[in-house]
């Protein structure tokens, strides 16, 4: 049989060739009927398209997600978190009830257990004062609430530089311990060095005349050294170590004056019980050694000297090694200086080897040692963790009604087993943890039942005192007005959404049917309806705003009104568009030939027809109902206190700096987030639905 | 051609005129503003000058038939009482009209600054707005155009993408958070830039230049963002156009065909833009005005509507809208004049 070849290219430009018969030849649809047969291939519809297409879309479908995450957190978090506390976002919690216990504004956020060093509910302070007593920096006094502790020292001459306020520890630079601060009677500071004078003493001392540049106000300086009697309320000069004694035998403080001129740098040797048994005193346990300076007669000039070298030694091996601890050695150097009558720039606290120093001060001390600390600080420990504090009678009561404990108030007392004895706690509520004292004796009311006059010191679990169940975490923090971040900013999105869909869909509406009747009548109804929206369209939307908020009482209102006068422009033109392009059609043309009357055509024909289309291309009204909330709101127009996203966004927008940047950050992430994914998800929903798009890739 | 311009022209005219009617007669239906703490004088002086612009009526007596007389009570000039009335509020329209005509004056302030013209408040703000606004404009536009050509001719590919990505981004993210970012990262955490405009006081050293960055790249960057969209979209239209085609078939290499032809055309509609953008440099941006503390046009009418300074804020209303629909007119006229399809279609 003859064979033929046939040659052809395929789809891809490959040449093929088939080598066949006629014989093998054959129609495969010869006399066959195939208009009745069905389709095999599954009939879509314009939406399940259009559907096809926007998921094809990939970045639009990223943003739709993004956005329905949003949404959905929005829509779950305001109703599945309880409003206890700082969860209820309608109050503020800048305050609380109990004394001594802060409100509970601006806690950072937390997610991660303390410790991570990143979103853990924590704050880095640095270049605080370190308060060597207490081993905790000034200012704070839970050491649950410090971790992560670093000292490091400096030195430094205690002026007014560090003598605006706080603390100043003056010590020894090779020591932690210092001599402690004597204050005299003459008004002026010196170290003072406490004894048991029952071992043996030996003081030696070398002084130095400060150099001109050092201190250069220091003039013709005259020093004492003096062995002083401690008594219960008073001390008495018992022996001047240095200088001639050439006043009375009187041991009467200030009588004597023993005060020597410092020619150079000078070093001394005394035996401190030798002077004493010159004295003709056996024995002495308590005294202690003053060293003090004299004031110049010229009242201007201010006498220092600066004791380079302090040593006191004992025979005693333990004496010595608790003594030598407050020696002045080489590099320990110590300026005294006399203050002026009056030391009003310096006060003394209570532990003497702490000073508060205020503004204004003349240096008192040279070359000091203040040790400052960095740290993290845990917000979270320190607002809800346990904390002493006084509970007043009726809160006790409370808890009594509650049905929480019972305690049988009656004499006031420091006996801690004795008070335990009387509290019996019922509910885990209780947040007592722990009784200290009771202050006051409680008073019983016959007529009424009630105990009252009285008060608890006492240790209490704080978070429990606030209502919470468990130590309450903010992933977002707090705001300064105290409210849960992360709770407000979400009702606020779902608010501002609300406000979005719900205004979108009027301005929809209006839209549709004042573009539908302005596109389907055409003519003059076009042209006046045209200049109408010419003239409100004409008019700044910002002076639109504006006389809503000036005529209108409430701010929400006025401005949803301004929303409302211009915001269906654009869906108006959209659908205008449409209809010139559609109400040509034959299918229009044959309806009204059947009779169908204006409003059916408009609702039935055209519209549905280009309604798709309009609606996916308006969706973005949303986002920009909230970004004209926030601009709003930024202006300072109005709408302040509303849980509104933009309004929250602009309440924080000054938190630049410190702790509370987090404040700014979250919400404008998140804003940002909303609006990209929803321009991503618009924009693809439009393309999708967009018919003149259809087919191309 | 010259029909349509005209029509168009007075269209823009009579919409202008209601609207401007229409603010006015809102504004004037509030309570009268007086600077009432301008004391005696001040008050007086200021009713004056709305006895002088046709508002208010100045009378030695009192007057029946218009309500009490303003402030409630008489002001001794001299030896004689005058009491002032509100004229009839269509009275206080129609002098509006002829003062606006006859002299451009737009009334005073009341409360910012009592007693001065409203209009010479807003002109002596502009410099500073159209100075930033000129500088972002002249930084924008060639980048804008520039990026607008790399993404077309890219088209598809990864700068393209990029580009598209950012524009996106920018477009989307409304400014006062793109100005909060510039502030807080280069005016707080690294402190390269101050972080206000103006301090009150005098501006010395580098930071008299330093502070225009701000307001000047945090405009350009939507402007920047615009364009670059527009241009890609104009461009690839273009390239994909038949004459295109045509050209590449004639011989000539692709550069040519871009250069010589696309480029050319698809400048056209990226005119009218510029135009309107230009236009736009008087309004201000009244959000980065209030943000970075700058004194321009923006911030005024802020500052108005916080006093409740009624004059000024319409004056200020006013001059929005006018440079609004001047905007819109000019783009659609020039529409019209630079594509040549246009031109030759008024001809016949």
């Amino acid at each position: 049989m003859e064979k033929k070849i046939f040659k052809y290219n395929d789809s891809l430009d490959n040449s093929h060739e088939i080598e066949i018969s006629e014989q093998e030849f054959e129609f495969v649809q010869k006399d066959s009927k195939i208009h009745d047969v069905k389709l095999k291939g599954k009939p879509t519809t314009f939406f399940k398209d259009s559907m096809k297409r926007f998921v094809k879309n990939k970045s639009s479908l990223a943003g739709g997600i993004i956005l329905g995450v949003l949404v959905l957190i929005s829509c779950i978090v305001p109703w599945a978190i309880p409003s206890t506390g700082a969860y209820d976002v309608y109050q503020y919690h800048t305050s609380s009830n109990f004394e001594g216990i802060s409100g509970e504004s601006l806690i950072v956020p937390k997610l991660f257990p303390r410790g991570t060093g990143f979103w853990d509910g924590t704050v880095s302070k640095s270049n605080i004062i370190f308060n060597q007593e207490t081993g905790l920096p000034v200012g704070y006094s839970n050491p649950n609430t410090i971790f992560d502790l670093v000292t490091r020292d400096t030195y430094s001459d205690v002026t007014s530089q560090y003598g605006t306020g706080g603390y100043i520890l003056l010590t020894g630079r090779n020591s932690s311990e210092t001599g402690n601060l004597y204050e005299n009677p003459y008004t002026y500071y010196s170290y003072k060095y406490d004894f048991d004078f029952s071992n043996d003493f030996t003081l030696d001392y070398s002084f130095i005349l400060p150099t001109d540049n050092e201190m250069n106000y220091l003039q013709n300086p005259e020093y004492r050294i003096s062995l002083m009697y401690r008594g219960e309320n008073n001390e008495m000069l018992l022996y001047p170590l240095t200088g001639d004694y050439n006043g009375s035998e009187s041991i009467e403080q200030g009588t004597a004056d023993g005060f020597v001129k410092l020619e150079d740098e000078e070093v001394k040797t005394i035996n401190i019980n030798e002077k004493i048994k010159q004295y003709g005193i056996e024995k002495l346990d308590s005294a202690s050694i003053l060293i003090d300076l004299k004031r110049s007669s010229d009242e201007d000039n201010i006498n220092a000297i600066l004791i380079k070298n302090l040593h006191i030694s004992s025979t005693n091996e333990e004496v010595n090694a608790e003594i030598s601890k407050r020696n002045i050695v080489d590099g320990n150097n110590c300026l005294i200086q006399p203050q002026k009558i009056s030391p009003n720039g310096i006060s003394r606290v209570d532990n003497p080897a702490y000073w508060a120093v205020t503004a204004n001060t003349q240096v008192a001390g040279r070359d000091i040692k203040i040790t400052y600390c960095d740290f993290r600080f845990d917000q979270y420990e320190d607002l809800y963790g346990e904390k002493e504090i006084t509970l007043n009678y009726f809160n006790i009561n409370t808890y009594q009604n509650n049905g929480w404990l019972e305690y049988n108030a009656g004499k006031a007392s420091t006996d801690k087993a004795e008070l335990a004895s009387r509290l019996t706690v019922f509910s885990d509520k209780c947040p007592i943890v722990e009784i200290i004292e009771q202050v006051g004796d409680a008073t019983y009311n016959p007529t009424t039942g009630t105990v009252s006059g009285y008060s608890l010191k006492c240790v209490v679990s704080q978070y429990k005192l606030r209502g919470y169940d468990n130590t309450p975490i903010f992933i977002f923090g707090t705001d300064s007005n105290g409210r849960d971040f992360f709770k407000l900013i979400f009702t606020g999105l779902i608010l501002s959404l609300a406000l979005g869909i719900g205004v979108s869909a009027v301005n929809i509406i209006i839209g549709l049917v004042w573009g539908s009747i302005s596109g389907y009548f055409g003519g003059w109804t076009d042209i006046v309806m045209e200049r109408l929206c010419d003239i409100i369209g004409g008019m700044p939307s910002i002076a639109v705003i504006t006389l809503a908020l000036i005529y209108m009482d409430s701010d929400v209102i006025a401005f949803m009104i301004a929303l409302f006068m211009t915001g269906w422009m654009g869906v108006s033109a959209r659908t205008r568009t449409q209809f010139y392009r559609f109400k040509g059609r034959e299918y229009v043309l044959a309806s009204r030939t059947l009779g169908a009357k204006d409003g059916r055509l408009i609702f039935r024909h055209i519209l549905p027809n280009s309604l798709g289309t309009i609606i996916t291309s308006s969706i973005l009204l949303v986002p920009s109902v909230i970004s004209s909330e926030a601009s709003i709101a930024y202006l300072g127009l109005g709408l302040q206190n509303q849980i509104l996203f933009g309004v929250i966004l602009s309440e924080n927008r000054n938190q630049f700096v410190g702790d509370t940047i987090y404040l700014l950050i979250i919400p404008t992430v998140i804003f940002a987030l909303l609006l990209i994914s929803f321009n991503l998800f618009g924009n693809g929903l439009r393309d999708a639905f967009n018919p003149s798009l259809k087919g191309e890739e | 051609m010259w029909k349509y311009v005209v029509k168009r022209l007075i269209l823009v005219f009579f919409t202008a005129f209601i609207v401007l009617s229409i603010t006015f007669l809102l504004y004037k239906s509030l309570p009268l503003d007086i600077p009432l703490a301008a004391g005696n004088e001040g008050i007086m002086s200021y009713l004056d000058t709305q006895v002088r612009l046709g508002y208010v009526i100045r009378s030695t007596e009192r007057l029946e038939g218009f309500g009490d007389p303003l402030t409630g009570k008489g002001f001794q000039a001299g030896s004689i009482t005058v009491y002032y009335y509100l004229r009839p509020i269509m009275e206080q329209w129609a002098s509006w009209i002829k003062n606006i005509f006859t002299a451009f004056d737009w009334g005073v302030s009341s409360q910012l600054y009592p007693n001065q013209s409203a209009m010479g408040i807003i002109l002596n703000r502009l410099p500073v707005t159209v100075e930033i606004n000129i500088y972002s404009l002249i930084i924008s536009l060639p980048l804008g155009i520039l990026f607008g050509i790399i993404a077309a001719l890219n088209k598809g590919k990864v700068i393209d993408n990029v580009l598209n990505v950012l524009v996106m981004i920018v477009l989307a993210v409304p400014s006062f958070i793109t100005i909060l970012y510039a502030i807080l990262i280069f005016s707080y955490q690294l402190g390269w830039l101050p972080d206000r405009f103006d301090t009150g006081g005098e501006i010395v050293g580098a930071n008299a230049y330093l502070r225009y960055i701000i307001p000047v790249f945090s405009l350009a960057l939507g402007t920047i963002a615009g364009f670059t969209r527009f241009v890609r979209a104009e461009l690839c239209e273009v390239m994909s156009s038949d004459y295109l085609l045509l050209a590449r078939t004639k011989g000539l290499t692709k550069r040519q065909s871009i250069i010589r032809h696309a480029l050319r055309n698809s400048m056209v509609p990226v005119v009218p833009m510029i135009i309107a953008e230009f236009l736009s440099i008087l309004s201000g941006s009244m959000i980065l005005e209030n943000l970075y503390n700058i004194r321009g046009v923006g911030g005024l009418y802020m500052q108005a509507y916080n006093s409740r300074d009624w004059n000024l804020l319409l004056a200020n209303t006013a001059f929005y809208t006018i440079i609004g629909l001047t905007a819109s007119i000019l783009v659609d006229l020039s529409y019209g004049f630079i594509d040549p399809r246009i031109r030759m279609g008024a001809k016949k």
